[in-house]
Order: C-alpha cells, then sequence, then structure tokens
C-alpha cells in the first residue's frame, strides 16, 4: 500500500483548470520521491475511475482537487467523488488532503470515523486569487502561486515522508511567509489586494484526525 | 424631511460595508477571486456585496476578519 498516490485533477472551468496545472508539480515531486502516481486528470477525474483506482491500487495518500461543500468532494463536471454518509469509507486506511471548499468540516470528520487516517482540508471555502492576465497560462500566474505552492507543499511533505502534523505545518509557514511579502512594501497592489484571502486559508485549512501519521 | 436614523448596529453594519466596497473599488481589474465553481471580477464582487449575497457576505467576513487581525497583530504571531 506504501508509496502510492492517486490524485483527481479535473480542468472543466477557471478554478479548476489552476489546480489541475499547479498539481503537476506535485506528480513531479511525488515521482522524484519514488511514488507511483495515479493521476486522474480531465476527464478521467470522475466517481466509477477514482473508485475503481482505490479498489484496485489501494494507495495510501490521495489528493482530491475540486469543488466541495460540507459533505462532498467532486471532479470533472462536478460529479461526486466522495460524499459523507454515502461513500467516505473509501477513504478508510488512507491520508488525503482536499483542496477544495469546506470539505473538512463534514466529510473530513465523517471520513475519519470510518477508519481514514487522516483528512487535511478547510473549514470554509478555499479561495483561489488569480490573475486573469495569466489565466492561459496558471503555471506562469505569480499571484496564483501565492495560494497554490503552499498548499502543494502539503502532498509534497507528505511523500517527502513528513507526517501530516509537519506537512501541515510546512504549508502554514509558506502561507505565512507569503503571507508577509504580501504585507510588505515590496509587494505590488495585486498581492496586498489578495492578502485578506490567504489569511482565510490559513485560518480555516486543518488537520482532522491523526497527525502523527504518514503516507510512507 | 428629515432623514431617518438607522439603529446602531444596522448603522454599524452599513459603515463595515461602505468600507470593504471602498476597498474592492481601490483594487484592481486584473484580479480574480475563484470560489468554488464561481469566479469573481471587481464589478461581480462590488454587486454581490452591495446584494449581501452569499459571496457578498463572505468577502465582508473576509476584510473584515482581516483587518481586525492585522490590527490586533494576530497576523504576525507565530501559530
Amino acid at each position: 500500500m506504501s508509496k502510492k498516490i492517486l490524485i483527481t485533477r479535473p480542468n472543466h472551468d477557471d478554478a479548476t483548470r489552476y489546480l489541475f496545472c499547479w498539481s503537476k508539480l506535485v506528480i513531479k515531486a511525488a515521482v522524484k520521491n519514488h511514488f507511483q502516481v495515479f493521476d486522474l486528470g480531465k476527464k478521467n477525474a470522475g466517481r466509477n475511475k477514482f473508485i475503481n483506482c482505490l479498489n484496485k491500487n489501494n494507495p495510501k495518500a490521495v489528493f482530491l482537487n475540486g469543488h466541495g461543500s460540507e459533505k462532498i468532494v467532486s471532479g470533472y463536471n462536478n460529479e461526486i467523488l466522495v460524499e459523507a454518509g454515502e461513500n467516505e469509507k473509501v477513504l478508510a486506511g488512507r491520508i488525503t488532503y482536499a483542496r477544495s471548499c469546506q470539505a473538512a468540516k463534514i466529510l473530513g470528520r465523517q471520513s475519519v470515523k470510518k477508519g481514514a487516517v487522516a483528512f487535511i482540508g478547510y473549514l470554509k471555502d478555499y479561495l483561489l486569487v488569480y490573475s486573469q492576465s495569466h489565466r492561459r497560462q496558471p503555471l506562469k500566474d505569480k499571484l496564483a502561486g501565492l495560494f497554490l505552492s503552499p498548499s502543494n507543499s502539503i502532498v509534497i511533505s507528505l511523500t517527502a515522508g513528513k507526517t501530516v502534523a509537519e506537512a501541515n505545518q510546512e504549508s502554514h509557514r509558506q502561507m505565512r511567509k507569503n503571507l508577509s511579502l504580501m504585507l510588505s512594501s515590496k509587494a505590488s497592489a495585486e498581492q496586498r489586494e489578495a492578502a485578506p484571502y490567504l489569511w482565510w486559508n490559513i485560518k480555516y485549512q486543518t488537520i482532522i484526525g491523526d497527525s502523527k501519521g504518514r503516507v510512507v | 424631511m428629515t432623514k431617518k436614523k438607522l439603529p446602531t448596529k444596522d448603522r454599524k453594519k452599513e459603515d463595515i460595508k461602505r468600507l470593504v466596497i471602498e476597498r474592492i473599488k481601490a483594487g484592481s481589474r486584473d484580479l480574480r477571486i475563484a470560489v468554488g465553481s464561481k469566479t469573481f471580477n471587481k464589478t461581480s464582487i462590488l454587486q454581490s456585496i452591495q446584494k449581501e449575497d452569499s459571496f457578498g457576505r463572505q468577502i465582508v467576513e473576509a476584510q473584515i476578519s482581516y483587518l481586525k487581525d492585522l490590527a490586533s497583530g494576530k497576523i504576525y504571531q507565530d501559530e
């Protein structure tokens, strides 16, 4: 079960396109850390493929990118992949990071109750600020990078052998470092303007479950 | 005709709303905020705040908690 990670990354709108592109960096890091990566990108981020991949390959690490709410995380075209009270058991024995809105609140708690090792996510909406002039090239969008790079670091840290708590701490450290830049005189007007929303993510990113858990 | 005075609570809420609107108005036209499947630009952010819909209320909450935490120094504290 070790050294395997499943990543869902739909790309059906602007927000998911950013998550899709920035997740490439996580895939590269996971491969470098000798992980077998099951990459459910674009249309492959559907419910059947997600469930089949979990059952067949049994990855200990799961990285979900997509829209969410308190009870769900969705995939391509907002098809529900995992839902509290429905199929949260599929996360049992695993460590999940959901880069989606609100899912830590109920889905995270329920999945841990049903045997998940840990769930990292957000108690409120995940806010992503980006620059319209870069939307065709998300990886070149430095404003979005202030948000997405620290969240990537959660999974990169996990695949490097860090605990759930250490991965979360590293992400918080990077977000705070970015926030310091955004509050400084070196910041651009756009960076300063985006600061309240990064602070929001810092406040609501949380761990449910075993903070000492590891994926390797 | 004299203008009817709002109760203090409502006045405070209106003041906060005005403050956030002015902050957003002063911002960039290039910036977008993605929340769930929706993306907001400066105009739609301002409309949401004016209408007090769920996104508008969230923006006001984010801005005000940020300003409070900035003023109290919480933002600069280590966790």
